[in-house]
């Protein structure tokens, strides 16, 4: 969807998915090192068998004659392993087909790639509700996701604030960033209002 | 408060400020020296609130003069500082007279 929005060659279209998801090699890295660690430990036993050396940590054989007649003590260790390797099979799983978005957005620029930081928005929403509403700085506030931004304003006592044309200023500066910014924009306010 | 088109920035008025200034409204219009006027300011549904304590001039209607110099307050503070006061409470605490006698 961002991608088909804003154009470019091959190589800018790689950077800003690179930009925008996470990466996924740590999870990687790590499984193929328990992966490797496993089968380097049943490689190096059964050489010890072979050469009829004794085992270095257990035989292989044993262990798996042992799991195939439980006993009370080893029926709880096996749970409790089982157990463990569920959780790190979900938890790979999930990180394996989530989408893996970060909290950024790309934005079409004639020249390179340019992503930007969602913080970035909602800082640019707050200060353009800020100079519509004419309060201080510090009395708003925003948080953007995706494409929806949510934007807080706490008035100065007095002064009454017009809703929409704040949600209208705020709208307009986040289109001047990229037009799908503006559409869902959310203005909140405040009650109460604050003397200064 | 914002300043015009053409001027970037913005206009700031401390509490402080505003407090200052409504005492001064609030004395006059009493009829009390500011030294025993004592404003509180606060917010009134988004409007300016006015909590004002203080002596009054002697009259023969205190309640009606009070009352006129709650309306009176509310609109000269509103002009000067350019904010919506939405309420004025005025708190009597004494009367002042004329000789400036003690009163208790």
């Amino acid at each position: 969807m961002s991608s088909s929005s804003v154009g470019g060659n091959a190589v800018e279209r790689r950077i800003r998915r690179r930009s925008v998801h996470r990466s996924r090699s740590t999870a990687v890295s790590v499984a193929l090192v328990v992966l490797v660690l496993v089968a380097a430990w049943i490689g190096t036993e059964s050489v010890l068998r072979a050469v009829g050396a004794a085992p270095l940590l257990a035989d292989p054989q044993t262990v798996v004659d042992t799991a195939l007649r439980p006993d009370a003590a080893f029926v709880t260790i096996a749970e409790v392993i089982a157990v463990v390797l569920v959780v790190l099979g979900v938890v790979l799983v999930v990180l394996a087909l989530k989408r893996g978005r970060q909290h950024r957005s790309p934005v079409p620029h004639d020249r390179g790639a340019v992503v930007i930081d969602t913080r970035i928005i909602a800082a640019t929403a707050a200060n353009a509700a800020g100079s519509a509403a004419g309060v201080p700085e510090g009395n708003t506030s925003a948080s953007s996701r995706g494409n929806r931004t949510d934007v807080r304003v706490v008035p100065v006592s007095g002064v009454p604030v017009d809703e929409a044309a704040v949600r209208a200023a705020v709208t307009e500066r986040l289109s001047r960033l990229d037009e799908r910014f503006g559409r869902r924009v959310k203005v909140t306010l405040a009650e109460r209002g604050t003397l200064s | 408060m914002t300043g015009g088109p053409e001027v970037a920035g913005r206009v700031e008025i401390t509490a402080r400020a505003l407090t200052s200034c409504a005492r001064a409204v609030a004395a006059e219009h009493l009829g009390a020296p500011a030294k025993r006027v004592h404003v509180g300011l606060g917010d009134h549904q988004g409007s300016l609130a006015l909590d004002i304590t203080g002596p009054i001039a002697a009259a023969d209607d205190l309640v009606g003069r009070a009352t006129a110099a709650a309306a009176e307050v509310r609109d000269r503070v509103s002009a000067l500082t350019g904010r919506r006061v939405g309420s004025a409470h005025i708190e009597l605490t004494g009367i002042v007279r004329e000789r400036e006698t003690r009163v208790a």
